[in-house]
């Protein structure tokens, strides 16, 4: 079977191909799908402000979860801070107490982590920092040898790095400056990290360390 | 002039020649080759869900060689539909039935079963996971990519009814976009007016450059896709138009702890864009979760969940660990993850399954088996008549 044979199948396959890939719906259309349900996966929230539907605002009264649904477990943190002016609170994200950004598109981001022991010790953590951006780990004794301050009561090692950052999911962001302390506490680790281009974020150095001292001791951890 | 009836024979002649043809395999393999290889290229742009999609899934694309040059070329879904075709026609229908042939025509019809349970898969399954805290139970699960539009009655204590609008339905409206929803039940119109695939609603003041539509003090910034698409937030601008009564605009955002709830004629409406959801037809209680690392090291070495099967009030207790998932009425529960990783001594852990429901979950198995089955017939066949030619060779 020739060549000029299969052309016009192919062809033919193409054209069929491309209509099939063609439409959507159009502007008004009807809802179809419907299901029954025992309790609703999030309970309504009449009361719930624009604000607080998108994480800006704490909700006063957060609806119980519903049943047979997973529930989210809240901890209650025993310090609390000052935000740096500038600096926007950013909506939740997971494993993070909060996320600040600043930059005229926000560009820079600092945000406050708990890790337990399982976290790694304090020299692992700046050395996958340093990993993060392309530089070479530091021995026991310089990561002794780093500057510190007092956060929390707890002398605290903090690192400026600057150059490739590579994040989880393996994407570089080229001249990238990052801010990072560690304050070891009992058997917890309060991670404090900014990343950004580096201009920019060398002009927060200043807010970055007075928001890390601003970490104050709440009431309810001192009792 | 040629009666109509062998016009008609010629040319089902020549088409059941063309699919059956050699020709067709090669040309129908060549584009599988490029086809994988330019996905495979496009990952650097894109994530592996959306070029799964563009290239994969589809039955027509556009390549931008170098960025640029449009180039249109068949899709994967295509292109293996013709060769599931060409495979029957030519490497079974109209191949030799020969004893010799036997090992060939089994082979090749377990890559028809491949072929088949891929496309079974892909039309038929949904995938998703599932997580629990320990003591809780759910017969849901959500999926990693797709979204959902649901809009229920909430007053009252159930059970309820939820309306639900797929993504698949209004993903494609763009941020500039428009279109309305309703039903006959529902006293209001829902009118989708520009949605966004990743987005992150800001206070209006904030968003900078990327101020637009403002609505109750917030803005929806459009940002780019995540390489990673189960974590793009979807987010829509939404006006909800009653029958009689003047309209409501908000804004509607995937991780928005609350629905936007609004009251219309009495009744709690909840309008709630989110992850869609499956049901199962059993329950999953979680009892217990344990974990062990490699010393010294974060490396999970081992974790599973304790958990408990009821369907139709009856209880079973299974164990599903790292190779050891749930299989029961098609859905398989795999262990994915857990957390949270800074959990102190004696804190409730969560677990997080994988969820599938694939009809044709065990098919590629099962098309392995007859694959070698024929390979082992062909070339076991070729052996002995080798051996019987070397023999009265000998002899």
């Amino acid at each position: 079977m020739t060549v000029r044979h299969n052309v016009p199948i192919l062809a033919a396959a193409a054209v069929a191909a491309f209509l099939a890939s063609c439409g959507g719906e159009g502007p008004v259309a009807q809802i179809s799908d419907t299901r029954t349900v025992e309790s609703l996966p999030k309970a309504a929230a009449p009361d719930a402000t624009s604000a607080q539907r998108f994480g800006f605002e704490q909700a006063t009264a957060r609806p119980s979860p519903a049943q047979g649904a997973p529930g989210a477990e809240t901890v209650e943190l025993p310090f609390t801070w000052t935000a740096p002016e500038g600096w926007q609170q950013a909506p939740e994200r997971p494993m993070r107490v909060v996320t600040f950004t600043t930059g005229p598109n926000h560009e820079a981001e600092c945000y406050i982590a708990i890790l337990g022991s399982s976290g790694g010790s304090v020299a692992a953590n700046i050395n996958r920092w340093r990993t993060q951006m392309g530089q070479e780990p530091l021995t026991g004794q310089k990561v002794a040898a780093l500057p510190v301050i007092d956060v929390l009561g707890q002398p605290s090692p903090w690192v400026e790095l600057r150059g490739t950052f590579t994040n989880q999911a393996g994407e570089p962001a080229e001249d990238t400056l990052m801010l990072g302390l560690v304050c070891p506490v009992e058997t917890f680790n309060i991670f404090v990290k900014m990343t950004g281009p580096a201009d920019l974020t060398g002009a927060q150095r200043d807010k970055f360390l007075a928001f890390c001292k601003s970490l104050t001791w709440s009431r309810s951890a001192n009792q | 002039m040629e009666p109509i009836g062998e016009s008609m024979k010629a040319v089902l002649r020549t088409l059941y020649h063309s699919l059956s043809s050699y020709g067709l395999s090669c040309v129908l393999f060549l584009l599988l080759f490029v086809l994988t290889l330019l996905g495979t290229l496009e990952q650097i742009n894109l994530g592996i869900f959306d070029v799964q999609k563009k290239y994969f899934a589809s039955f027509f694309l556009i390549h931008e060689l170098f960025g640029v040059i449009p180039i249109p070329l068949p899709g994967a879904y295509l292109v293996m539909a013709l060769l599931a075709v060409n495979l029957t026609l030519g490497g079974i229908v109209r191949a030799r039935k020969r004893p010799a042939q036997w090992g060939i025509l089994i082979g090749h019809a377990g890559i028809l079963l491949l072929l088949a349970g891929a496309a079974v898969q892909y039309n038929y399954s949904v995938s998703g996971n599932l997580t629990l805290y320990e003591g809780e139970q759910s017969n849901e699960f959500e999926s990693y990519y797709e979204w959902e539009l649901a809009v229920a009655d909430a007053s009252g204590r159930g059970p309820y009814t939820e309306y639900l609008i797929p993504g698949s339905r209004f993903m494609d409206i763009g941020s500039g976009g428009t279109r309305t929803f309703n039903h006959a039940a529902l006293p209001f119109d829902i009118v989708l007016e520009g949605v966004y695939r990743n987005c992150i609603p800001r206070p209006a003041g904030q968003a900078g450059q990327a101020a637009g539509r403002r609505v109750d003090g917030f803005t929806l910034v459009g940002m780019t896709l995540e390489k990673q698409a189960e974590r793009n937030a979807a987010g829509a601008y939404v006006r909800i138009q009653p029958k009689n009564g003047e309209a409501i605009e908000a804004i509607l955002w995937g991780y928005s702890p609350f629905p936007l709830t609004v009251e219309l004629d009495g009744k709690l409406w909840t309008f709630d864009l989110r992850k869609k959801r499956f049901q199962m037809p059993f329950t999953v209680a979680l009892d217990t979760f344990t974990h062990e690392m490699h010393p010294g090291t974060q490396m999970p070495k081992k974790f599973e969940s304790g958990v408990r099967k009821i369907e139709n009030g009856i209880e079973q207790a299974v164990t599903i660990s790292m190779n050891a998932p749930l299989r029961h009425r098609g859905y398989t529960l795999y262990q994915a993850s857990w957390g949270p990783p800074d959990a102190k001594p004696g804190q409730r852990l969560f677990s997080v399954f994988a969820v599938v429901n694939s009809p044709a979950d065990q098919w590629p198995l099962y098309a392995t088996i007859v694959i070698t089955a024929g390979l082992a017939v062909h070339f076991v066949r070729k052996l002995v008549v080798y051996l019987r030619e070397q023999s009265k060779g000998g002899a």
